[in-house]
C-alpha cells in the first residue's frame, strides 16, 4: 500500500535476508544471459548461431520476431542511446543488472542500498560518459541541500560539490586539464559561497524554503514553459545538457519525494547516500523515460526494501520478466497474426496503427465503422503488450534489487470499468497523479457536494495534471523544446476531456452502485463483464484517434474519424 | 450516526462496509487485518472509504488524517473515528 507510514524495520529486513537459495540466484543469471543472448550481439563474442541463426536451424520459422541483424528486435532500451548501438548499451544494461543483483543478495544488509547507487553511477558513467553524470548528479545534489540543510558548520563539502560537478557537467568538451583544474577550483568556490551565504540563510525561513523547494522539484515544468516561450518568440531552441534531462525524468518521482516530505513521512536528517538510494536505482536504468513513477518518493520506496523474503521477490520478479519475455518476443507475431484473420476477412486494419489509419482517412479513403474500431483496438494491443513488457521488467529490476515493487502492469483487459482500467495499465502514475492531484483537491473543495467534489478532483487529475505534469513535458523532453511540441500536447485536449468524462462518470456510478460481486466470477453476469472489459478497452482504444493522430491531420479529421466509428 | 455511537457499532458498521465495497480479496477479515497491505488495495480505495467515514459517521476527514495510524486497521479506523466523534 503506497502510504503505508512505517518503514520496515531492520530485523525484519535481517529476517527477509537470511536464506541463501544458489538454484534462484544461478536462474536469475541464467535469464539475463538469455535476455543478453536475444537482444544483443553477445552470441558473436561466444561464437555461437545468432537468435535467427539457430533458429533456422533447428527449423523454426516465425515472422517479426527477428531484425536485421539477426537478434530479436526489441523496444527495451538504455534511453538518449544512438539507435546503432543499441545492443552494445543493453549489454551493459544486463551486465549491470546482474551485479546489482548480487550486490543486492549477497552483500550485508548495511551496505545493499549503497551498491545499488553505485551500480547505477557506474552504468551511468559508462553509458553516458562523465558530463552527464555530473550534471545529474548535480541537480541532485541541489534538491538534497533544499530539503536536507547541513548545519552551517558541516556544510563545506556539501557547499564545494555541487560547483565542482557543474563545473564537470557544464564545461567544454575539449578543456584542458590545467584549465579544468582552474574552473573546478572557481566553480567550487562560487558554490561554496553560494551555498553557505544564500541557499542556507534563506532556508532557514520556512516560507523561503517551501519557495525554493517547490522551484526546485518544479524546475523540469518551469523550463519546459520558459523555453517553448523563449522558441516561440526567438526561435532559439534550448538544448538541455544530458544530465539534466535525466535528472527532470526524475521528476514524478521527486514531486511524490516532496509530498511524502510535506506529509512528514521524510526525516529531516536522511542522509545524502539514503536521498541517493531512492532515485538511483538499477530499476530506473532500462526505458529511463517508461513508466518514470516507478518507485514513487521516499516513503514508498523505503518501507518496501527488503519488507519480504528476498527468495519470494526473486520469484516474483522471474516471473516478471519471463511475461516480459514473451512479451518482446511475440507481441508483434502476435499482432500480425491477428491483422491477418482481419485481412482474411475484408476489414481492413491498417497493420494495426491507429496513425497509419489517421493518414489513410487524411489521404481521402473511406473508412467503415468497423475499420476504426478494430485498428483501435489493435493498435492498443500492440502498446499494451509493448507497455506491458518494458515495465515488467523494470519492477523485476527492482525485484531483484530487494525491492517489493508493486507492479506497474497488471492484465488491464480484465478490467471492467475505467476506473479499475487505470490501475491496472499504469499503477505508479495512476498512484502520482491521485497523490499529487486528486488528494489536494478532494480535501479542500467541495466537501459538502460528493459528486462535485469527486469529479472536481478527477478533472483536476486525470484533466489538468495528467495533460500538463505528465503529458506536457514528456512531450517536450521527447522532442525537443519547441513552441510548436507545446503546441501539439494541447491539441490533444480531447483525448483528456474524453479520459477525464469517462473516469468521472464511472467513479460516481461506482460510488452510487452497491454489488457484493466480484468482476468474473463465474454466473449469469460473466457475459456482462466480458461487454464491459471489451466497452472500456475500445473506449480507452478510441479516444487515442486525438492523442496520436496523422502529422497532417486536423482537429476536424480527428473528430470525424472517431465519429466514424459510432457509424456517423 | 450519534456521537454516542459505541465502538462496536462502528467497528461492526466499517466490516460491512470494507466487505461490501472489496468483495473477495481472499483475506479474512477482523478488526486487526492490515488494510493497508491486503484490502485497500489503492489510494482510491482511501477515497471511497474517507466518503463513507464522511458521510455514514459525519466526521470530517483531512488530507492530514490520511495515514496510516488511522487507516491501518478496522480498530485505527474505528479510533479514529471515537476520537472525532467525542470532539478531540
Amino acid at each position: 500500500m503506497l502510504f503505508s507510514g512505517a518503514t520496515c524495520s531492520v530485523d525484519k529486513q535481517l529476517e527477509n535476508n537470511r536464506h541463501t537459495r544458489w538454484g534462484l540466484v544461478l536462474a536469475v543469471l541464467a535469464v539475463l544471459l538469455l535476455y543478453a543472448y536475444l537482444f544483443t550481439h553477445i552470441a558473436d563474442s561466444f561464437a555461437i548461431p545468432r537468435p535467427a541463426e539457430l533458429a533456422k536451424q533447428i527449423g523454426i520459422d516465425i515472422k517479426y520476431v527477428f531484425d536485421r541483424d539477426s537478434n530479436v528486435g526489441t523496444d527495451l532500451h538504455v534511453i538518449y542511446t544512438p539507435p546503432n548501438k543499441r545492443d552494445d548499451q543493453r549489454l551493459i544494461l544486463f551486465a549491470i543488472v546482474a551485479g546489482a543483483f548480487l550486490c543486492a543478495y549477497f552483500l550485508p544488509l548495511a551496505y545493499k542500498r549503497p551498491s545499488l547507487v553505485l551500480w547505477f553511477l557506474v552504468a551511468i558513467l559508462i553509458i553516458y560518459g562523465i558530463r552527464a553524470s555530473a550534471g545529474l548528479l548535480f541537480a541532485h545534489l541541489l534538491i538534497y541541500l533544499s530539503f536536507h540543510p547541513p548545519p552551517l558548520k558541516r556544510s563545506i563539502w556539501q557547499g564545494l560539490l555541487p560547483g565542482a560537478l557543474a563545473c564537470l557537467a557544464f564545461m567544454e568538451k575539449q578543456a584542458s586539464w590545467l584549465w579544468l583544474l582552474l574552473l573546478l577550483l572557481i566553480f567550487s568556490a562560487i558554490s561554496l559561497l553560494l551555498v553557505r551565504y544564500l541557499l542556507l540563510p534563506l532556508l532557514q525561513h520556512e516560507r523561503a524554503a517551501k519557495i525554493i523547494r517547490t522551484l526546485f522539484v518544479q524546475s523540469a515544468l518551469i523550463v519546459v514553459f520558459i523555453s517553448a516561450i523563449v522558441e516561440g518568440l526567438q526561435g532559439q531552441t534550448w538544448t538541455l545538457p544530458l544530465g539534466i534531462l535525466l535528472f527532470f525524468w526524475h521528476w514524478e518521482r521527486l514531486i511524490m519525494y516532496h509530498v511524502d516530505f510535506k506529509d512528514g513521512l521524510v526525516p529531516n536528517d536522511t542522509s545524502l547516500p539514503t536521498y541517493l538510494s531512492i532515485f538511483f536505482s538499477p530499476g530506473g536504468l532500462p526505458n529511463g523515460n517508461w513508466g518514470p513513477s516507478i518507485g514513487l518518493g521516499y516513503n514508498y520506496t523505503q518501507s518496501r526494501f527488503l519488507s519480504v523474503d528476498k527468495n519470494k521477490l526473486i520469484v516474483s520478479g522471474l516471473k516478471l520478466w519471463g511475461i516480459a519475455l514473451l512479451y518482446l518476443v511475440f507481441a508483434d507475431w502476435f499482432r500480425f497474426l491477428i491483422v491477418g484473420v482481419f485481412n482474411d476477412t475484408g476489414i481492413p486494419v491498417f497493420s494495426g496503427h491507429l496513425k497509419t489509419m489517421s493518414c489513410a482517412y487524411v489521404g481521402s479513403s473511406d473508412i467503415s465503422s468497423i475499420s476504426v474500431l478494430m485498428t483501435t483496438l489493435l493498435d492498443l494491443m500492440r502498446w499494451l503488450m509493448m507497455w506491458g513488457a518494458i515495465v515488467h521488467f523494470k519492477v523485476g529490476v527492482w525485484r531483484m534489487c530487494g525491492y517489493d515493487i508493486d507492479p506497474f502492469f497488471n492484465k488491464p483487459w480484465l478490467a471492467t470499468n475505467l476506473v479499475s482500467f487505470w490501475p491496472r495499465f499504469t499503477f505508479h502514475y495512476r498512484e502520482f497523479l491521485v497523490r499529487a492531484f486528486y488528494y489536494p483537491v478532494f480535501f479542500r473543495f467541495f466537501k459538502k457536494h460528493t459528486k462535485t467534489r469527486v469529479v472536481f478532483a478527477t478533472v483536476v487529475a486525470v484533466g489538468f495534471g495528467n495533460m500538463i505534469w505528465g503529458h506536457l513535458t514528456e512531450g517536450m523532453f521527447y522532442d525537443g523544446m519547441r513552441f510548436q511540441n507545446f503546441g501539439n500536447v494541447l491539441e490533444t485536449w480531447p483525448y483528456f476531456l474524453f479520459l477525464t468524462a469517462g473516469i468521472a462518470l464511472t467513479e460516481l456510478y461506482l460510488l452510487q452502485k452497491k454489488s457484493r460481486r466480484k468482476p468474473w466470477t463465474r454466473d449469469r453476469y460473466f457475459a456482462m463483464d466480458v461487454l464491459c472489459s471489451y466497452l472500456t478497452l475500445q473506449f480507452f482504444a478510441l479516444i487515442h484517434i486525438f492523442a496520436w493522430p496523422c502529422q497532417t491531420a486536423t482537429q476536424g479529421d480527428n473528430w470525424l474519424l472517431f465519429l466514424k466509428a459510432f457509424g456517423i | 450516526m450519534s456521537t454516542a455511537a459505541d465502538k462496536d457499532t462502528i467497528i461492526r458498521d466499517l466490516m460491512g462496509f470494507m466487505k461490501t465495497e472489496f468483495p473477495d480479496t481472499g483475506i479474512e477479515l477482523t478488526p486487526s487485518t492490515d488494510l493497508l497491505s491486503d484490502w485497500l488495495i489503492d489510494s482510491l480505495g482511501i477515497i471511497s472509504t474517507t466518503l463513507f467515514l464522511e458521510e455514514h459517521f459525519g466526521v470530517n476527514v483531512t488530507r492530514a488524517d490520511i495515514k496510516a495510524e488511522n487507516y491501518q486497521t478496522i480498530e485505527n479506523l474505528s479510533n479514529f473515528i471515537c476520537k472525532r466523534l467525542s470532539g478531540k
